[in-house]
């Protein structure tokens, strides 16, 4: 063997030693404790961001410390290493082998989940048809021209914003060209005030007020002021999350519109609400149970009626539509919001508790038909 | 041998006597039986009054029992008597400075009970002081305001409450003076005393002659008569009289109504209710309830027995009265014999005589408190059926719950473990562990409504059953494995020579907590299945969620660095220890932080006690390791 095949060989028995192991879930035991503390203050979203979904973040602001992504990623590779350099593969180990084998399903499954799920949310009033879900955290600047029949709609993600940067878009040909005056992750809009700075926009609005992110993403709304540099002849733009009308220019001989909106995920496939029912407790106003009646259709020809309700989600192609809450408008229309997720690695979790309850179902039962001579612990190398 | 026949037998009978109903004083009525089997729809259950009684009563008083008497002999009280009632001392305050807020004189220390009578004059302050504190934000308000609200809420409550059957009260506001009244409407003339019912009976008639008397007023030029006064203050007072009275909880009067969507559904309403609607015959609900107030007031036992009964049987011809009679009894035997309570001192006694067979080095002492613990254990089990036929659920369906059925788990481990080493170890920490759940879920007891209605997510009883019961097998499991980790670190440092005595109590240690770790495991993972056949995601970083998670990591981190060589048996023991307080936090500390998807039971007494708890912990780990530290020293030297 050559040097440098035994020292691979020798780190890589390293990494499947059982003291990293043990290391790791230290670790997880931390990061647990310190983002659930950090949750009551900051909300999930932020402890999402900075402890689970991370793969390492600065504590105090300037020590690096490895987030739970980059923990489970090396208890992953020390396992897959465990199973290769340390277990002895003997009938007694096999109820063992099996459970590990079904935590590396079940870590693959998360990473999984964590690159590819998309999450978003679909309000609808009863009567109402969509085929796109809103992202809940994420906006983006919305375009759009009306040329002849057609309108043309151009959106850009809006996440990666800041005061000061320029964005370009291609308009079937012509170029548009945006200065990002300011960006503001969460703010506040008024009807007057500010520097004095002319702003047009379509809500009335003169003014953003710039507020600390909220605990719950969902209740952060951007807001921008925009100046249009490829047409310089053009009023300043203010764009702000919460409104509900578009701020139009007339650009090239054309009316061009603005907005800020949550990002719109196709569906490849229309929803209506049908009817939105709700059971309340009698004598009470504990919620029972609520329930959407909805219809469903594709391109490929499906078309029917399903319900969906609290433990009874919507399956269809890679999509699940769950009942997640409602609400009902000024003008007493209901509405239902459905949680809407896309995830391939979707199945893995139940594949792997499968696998473990297997293992251990086979490793007690073997213990229990075992001779009481010897202790299982001999059977793993530590 | 004589003697032990003796006390066994006792034991026996003493053991039948918890189980028979208390006998009730009262002054006049001596049973309220049937009274306490009048069933209330409220919050969206069916219960027996008996249960509805103690709610409200934990609610106002923070106690079940008003001085020894149940619950139900208070509410009679109130409804049918309340001048006696005003001054029984149930309103609980806990913080005098909402008594100097509303200038009521505070009374003795600092956390007392105050009669209506005490607090009426602060009322209407209370009110306004109340009205203007809910107008803040609840997170922007200071403590002070919270308890104004929640004083103001119970004051209210039992306004409504007292009101209950003041249609039967005669009053001034329904007399007849008139001659000619008591014959328009029918009444004998030597009659002095008139109640709403009485003219609410005659409501035709006095709107035909109320509607005379407004067309005199619009100047016909007829003059308006003392009786035609009378007529019109009368039938005014009917309407007005609807203002205050409507909606009051005490809803035993069955009916339905239509919802949104059109379907139709049980909705109960209060006496007073079914009093708005008489206009010429008296229903016989109300007749019969019109007789047991009175029998109540004039002491008249089986009238008032015969009344509720009749009462009972007339529910039957309205809609929306099927009920499950046998549930509603049950509860109110259930209520009786208060299984939980009971439990608990047998735990505390089996303890005790284990102590005790130490110290006398009897055989039969340590047989006797086994069968306390069992005894005990049978009760406790015994109530948490009781409650799966009432509530129709499996039995964990709110954190009362997770302690009653933590508690029934650890005490049969704890049994098992006995009969399978009989070293003592089973019942020492299945009676201690058993009894110390059972006074946590006293505190939880205390909320409120222990049977309240699942909120919609929760409504499924396959992943409750499911999900809860493995995850508190779970709990059980290291909860107990510490508890015995206690005994072992004892025994280590007064016998550590005794090596048998120390390999049996690890190996229980051992067995434990694997068994623990196996079921929060499984929990854990059936949680996320639930979560993602309900919110669309296996995992999300909830505050619950870590704590399952915690306990999960932890233990496996014990089981790891063992294999590891990190740490040995004492190691390992110490570990269950902190295994124990992650225990603790994921249970009710997690739903203290106030956030995340799983924030169902917030109770102040409870952060102390959880905060002694984990001192006392930390405490004992640190005593332990110094005496090891110090016995390594010992070694060394």
């Amino acid at each position: 063997m050559t040097e440098q095949k035994h020292s691979l060989i020798k780190i890589l028995k390293a990494g499947a030693s059982l003291k990293l192991t043990v290391v790791c879930l230290l670790l997880s035991v931390i990061l647990v404790i310190w983002g659930t503390l950090f949750q009551a203050g900051n909300g999930l979203y932020q402890a999402q961001q900075t402890f689970f979904h991370s793969w390492y973040f600065l504590a105090l602001g300037f020590i690096p410390f490895p987030g739970t992504v980059l923990v489970m990623f090396v208890l992953f590779i020390n396992l897959i290493l465990a199973l290769v350099y340390r277990v002895r593969f003997r009938i007694a180990n096999l109820g063992n082998i099996i459970t590990h084998l079904g935590i590396i399903v079940l870590l693959s499954g998360s990473f999984l989940t964590f690159y590819y799920s998309i999450e978003s949310s679909l309000v609808l009033k009863e009567g109402e048809t969509s085929n796109m879900s809103s992202s809940r955290s994420q906006w983006e600047l919305v375009v759009s021209e009306v040329i002849g029949n057609k309108r043309n709609i151009y959106a850009m993600d809006a996440g990666g914003f800041q005061s000061g940067d320029t964005t370009s878009f291609d308009m079937n040909g012509r170029q548009l060209t945006l200065d990002i005056k300011s960006f503001f992750t969460n703010c506040k809009a008024y009807s007057s005030g500010g520097s004095g700075e002319a702003v047009v926009n379509g809500s009335g609005i003169k003014h953003l007020e710039p507020e600390a992110a909220a605990a719950e993403v969902t209740e952060n709304t951007v807001g921008g002021i925009f100046k249009i540099t490829s047409h310089p002849d053009t009023p300043t733009v203010l764009l702000y999350g919460g409104e509900s009308t578009v701020t139009s220019l007339n650009l090239d001989n054309r009316t061009v519109s603005f907005s800020l909106r949550r990002q719109k995920i196709p569906l490849n496939m229309s929803i209506t609400l049908l009817d939105f029912k709700m059971k309340m407790y009698p004598n009470s106003t504990i919620p029972k149970s609520y329930e959407s009646r909805v219809n469903i259709k594709t391109e490929s020809g499906v078309d029917r009626e399903v319900n969906i309700s609290m433990n009874k989600p919507l399956r269809h192609a890679n999509l699940t539509f769950f009942q997640s809450s409602y609400y009902t408008a000024a003008d007493g229309s209901q509405h239902t919001i459905l949680a809407v997720v896309e995830n391939s690695g979707r199945l893995l979790p139940y594949i792997s508790s499968i696998l473990i309850f297997l293992g251990l179902a086979i490793h007690f039962l073997l213990m229990l038909f075992k001779p009481k001579s010897t202790t299982s612990e001999k059977e793993i190398q530590p | 041998m004589k003697n032990r026949r003796i006390i066994l037998t006792t034991l026996f009978f003493g053991f039948l006597l918890t189980l028979l109903p208390i006998t009730e004083l009262d002054a006049s009525i001596t049973s309220l039986e049937k009274f306490r089997r009048v069933v209330v729809l409220e919050q969206g259950r069916e219960k027996p009054l008996d249960t509805f009684a103690q709610n409200i009563l934990k609610q106002i008083s923070g106690r079940s029992k008003f001085q020894g008497e149940p619950a139900i002999h208070w509410l009679a009280r109130l409804v049918f008597d309340r001048d006696v009632s005003h001054n029984d001392k149930i309103f609980l305050i806990t913080n005098v400075d909402v008594l100097d807020s509303i200038n009521i004189a505070r009374q003795g220390k600092a956390r007392e009970r105050y009669s209506y009578s005490q607090l009426n004059p602060g009322i209407r302050k209370l009110r306004q002081l109340a009205f203007k504190a809910s107008k803040i934000q609840p997170n922007d308000r200071e403590f002070i305001e919270n308890e104004l609200i929640a004083l103001y809420n119970k004051i209210y409550l039992y306004q409504q409450l007292m009101a209950s059957f003041t249609f039967l009260t005669p009053g001034r506001d329904f007399s007849v003076t008139q001659p000619e009244n008591f014959a328009a409407l029918g009444f004998d003339t030597t009659r002095k005393d008139f109640c709403y019912l009485d003219q609410a009976e005659k409501r035709l008639q006095i709107n035909k002659l109320a509607a005379i008397e407004r067309g005199k007023g619009k100047g016909t030029g007829e003059e308006v008569t003392e009786a035609g006064k009378e007529i019109t203050r009368i039938a005014t007072q009917l309407e007005n009289w609807k203002q205050y009275y409507s909606d009051l909880p005490f809803t035993i009067i069955p009916s339905v109504a239509k919802t949104m969507e059109g379907d139709e559904t049980k909705k109960w309403i209060s006496p007073w209710d079914l009093a708005f609607k008489v206009n010429r015959v008296i229903p016989p609900q109300l007749i019969h309830l019109r007789e047991a107030v009175n029998a109540y007031k004039e002491g008249r036992q089986s009238g008032f027995d015969q009344a509720l009964e009749q009462f009972a049987k007339s529910l039957s011809a309205l809609p929306g009265s099927d009920i499950r009679l046998e549930a509603i009894n049950l509860e109110v035997i259930y209520n009786k014999v208060d299984p939980f309570y009971k439990a608990m001192f047998f735990y505390g006694f089996a303890v005790i005589f284990l102590l005790v067979s130490f110290m006398a080095q009897k055989k039969w002492f340590y047989r006797f408190s086994f069968l306390l613990l069992s005894l005990g254990f049978i009760l406790q089990i015994a109530g948490v059926c009781a409650r799966m036929y009432i509530r129709q659920r499996p039995p964990v369906t709110n954190l009362y719950e997770t302690f009653l059925f933590t508690g029934l788990i650890t005490v049969l481990l704890g049994i098992i473990l006995e009969l399978w080493k009989k070293r003592n170890l089973g019942i020492a920490t299945g009676g201690l562990a058993g009894l110390v759940m059972l006074m946590i879920a006293g505190k939880y007891a205390l909320e409120g409504d222990t049977m309240g209605m699942l909120v919609a997510v929760l409504d499924s009883n396959f992943w409750l059953a499911i999900h809860v019961i493995t995850i508190i097998l779970g709990y059980a499991g290291i909860v107990l494995s510490g508890f015995i980790g206690h005994v072992y670190l004892v025994q280590k440092i007064v016998k550590p020579g005794n090596s048998k005595l120390l390999k049996d109590t690890f190996q229980a240690v051992y067995a434990t907590q694997a068994f623990g770790l196996v079921f929060t495991f499984l929990g854990t993972v059936l949680g996320g299945i639930w979560a993602d056949q309900s919110w669309g995601r296996f995992w999300g970083w909830d505050p619950k969620e870590n704590g399952a998670l915690l306990i999960l990591l932890w233990a496996l981190i014990l089981f790891h660095a063992r294999l590891a060589g990190w740490i040995k048996e004492t190691g390992f023991t110490f570990g269950t220890l902190v295994g124990v307080i992650f225990v603790s936090l994921a249970w009710f500390g997690v739903n203290l932080l106030g956030v995340g998807l799983h924030s169902y039971g917030f109770t102040t007494g409870v952060a102390k006690s959880l905060f002694l708890f984990i001192s006392f912990e930390l405490i004992y780990i640190t005593v332990a390791a110094f005496f090891f530290g110090k016995n390594l020293k010992k070694v060394q030297k």
